[in-house]
């Protein structure tokens, strides 16, 4: 057989070698089958059964255990957002009461020192608000555009990134997240495949809602980088996204701490 | 008769036994068991043409095991264990299912 054939033939030549020709070479040799080489083929067998079998338990018996410790790692997960849950009604209770503490003080305070308390409270995000606005929605592409084993064709935090950051250049009073408010110091963040706004994971389609003249803030955010950005997911990766104005939103107020280090310049 | 019978008790000691595999030999087991199969294949269709042989057996299934779990071992060592365990995969599924197509004609005449 020459090179050429031997190339062109090589899948043929891997699929032929199927071993029987040792077996048909040793029979025309006439090998009487001895008591070792038959003890050793039966032991051979053993071992066959025996790792096939082992390997077959192997993979039933590791199964349930993936399966186990996945379990545990929700039940985990789901008391974590219980206790986040329990702080955050505390959180949310000692709010209540200063804010009934503020009210009951309104009266002795004069105008300027009351409104510029509603003011502080409500651009830190402490109150809750509502007002005209827009809505834009982001939504995953409905199909899959892998690099890798990665999917482009899901929204992560930079999309929801660019999208606050084009909403508040483009003049948004206050925007918030699939109901979690944001403040100055609101992390908006990926972990593992979840979004995180302020550490609670959001899901998709995420509505992202700003306070602000809906018409203004259009045609700023029309013209910013913000934007192109997006036509450019939708154009790339397909990924969905609309923008609406709405006549009144509520956003929650948020739940971010105060400041620590801080302080106003040459305030009292 | 009796290589089945062996094959038998090694398919009982296993669920009776049911051992740990150790961990340093996890990678090479689906391997070594693609590989014996490859020779138990082989030995059943010598079986049916009736040139079946202890020693070539023995040779086939213990070069076949140790030579797969070297590759194995030589790709984990170079970076390419999972290449080089699909090539060693590819080539005796090739050779199980050419075994298993002679089987079939010797059993079924078809």
């Amino acid at each position: 057989m020459t090179g050429h054939t031997l190339n062109r033939d090589w899948l043929g030549l891997v699929l032929r070698a199927d071993g029987i020709a040792e077996y048909r070479d040793a029979a025309t040799h006439h090998h009487r089958a001895g008591l070792v080489g038959r003890t050793l083929s039966v032991t051979s067998m053993m071992l066959v059964g025996f790792v096939v079998v082992s390997s077959a338990i192997g993979i039933a018996r590791s199964r349930p255990q993936v399966t186990a410790e996945r379990d545990a790692l929700r039940t985990r997960a789901l008391a974590e957002q219980q206790l986040t849950a329990e702080a955050e009604a505390r959180y949310n209770s000692a709010r209540a009461m200063l804010r009934e503490t503020q009210d009951a003080v309104r009266p002795d305070l004069n105008g300027a020192l009351a409104r510029s308390l509603d003011t502080q409270s409500m651009v830190a995000g402490f109150t809750a608000l509502h007002g005209p606005g827009l809505i834009v929605t982001l939504e995953n592409s409905r199909r899959p555009t892998f690099s890798g084993t990665t999917d482009l064709g899901r929204v992560i935090d930079r999309d929801v990134q660019h999208v606050v950051n084009g909403l508040w250049a483009a003049g948004a009073e206050a925007v918030s997240v699939n109901d979690v408010r944001l403040t100055a110091r609101t992390s908006i963040r990926n972990a593992g495949g979840a979004i995180l706004v302020d550490y609670k994971p959001v899901a998709v389609p995420l509505r992202i809602r700003a306070i602000g003249n809906a018409n203004d803030m259009t045609r700023k955010f029309k013209s910013l980088p913000e934007w192109s950005e997006l036509t450019q997911l939708q154009d790339r990766y397909r990924i969905r996204w609309s923008v609406a104005s709405a006549a009144d939103l509520k956003l929650p107020a948020g739940s971010s701490v105060l400041p620590t280090s801080a302080r106003p310049v040459g305030g009292s | 008769m009796i290589p089945a019978l062996g094959l038998l008790i090694g398919v009982v000691l296993g669920v009776v036994l049911q051992p740990a595999v150790p961990l340093w030999m996890q990678p090479y087991l689906p391997i070594a068991v693609v590989a014996a199969l490859d020779a138990v294949f082989g030995a059943f269709r010598a079986l049916l043409e009736g040139v079946f042989e202890d020693r070539v057996f023995v040779v086939s299934f213990l070069s076949n095991v140790v030579v797969a779990a070297f590759i194995v071992f030589l790709g984990d060592q170079l970076g390419v264990g999972a290449q080089l365990s699909t090539g060693v995969v590819v080539v005796l599924a090739a050779r199980i299912f050419s075994n298993l197509a002679a089987i079939r004609r010797h059993v079924f005449k078809a």
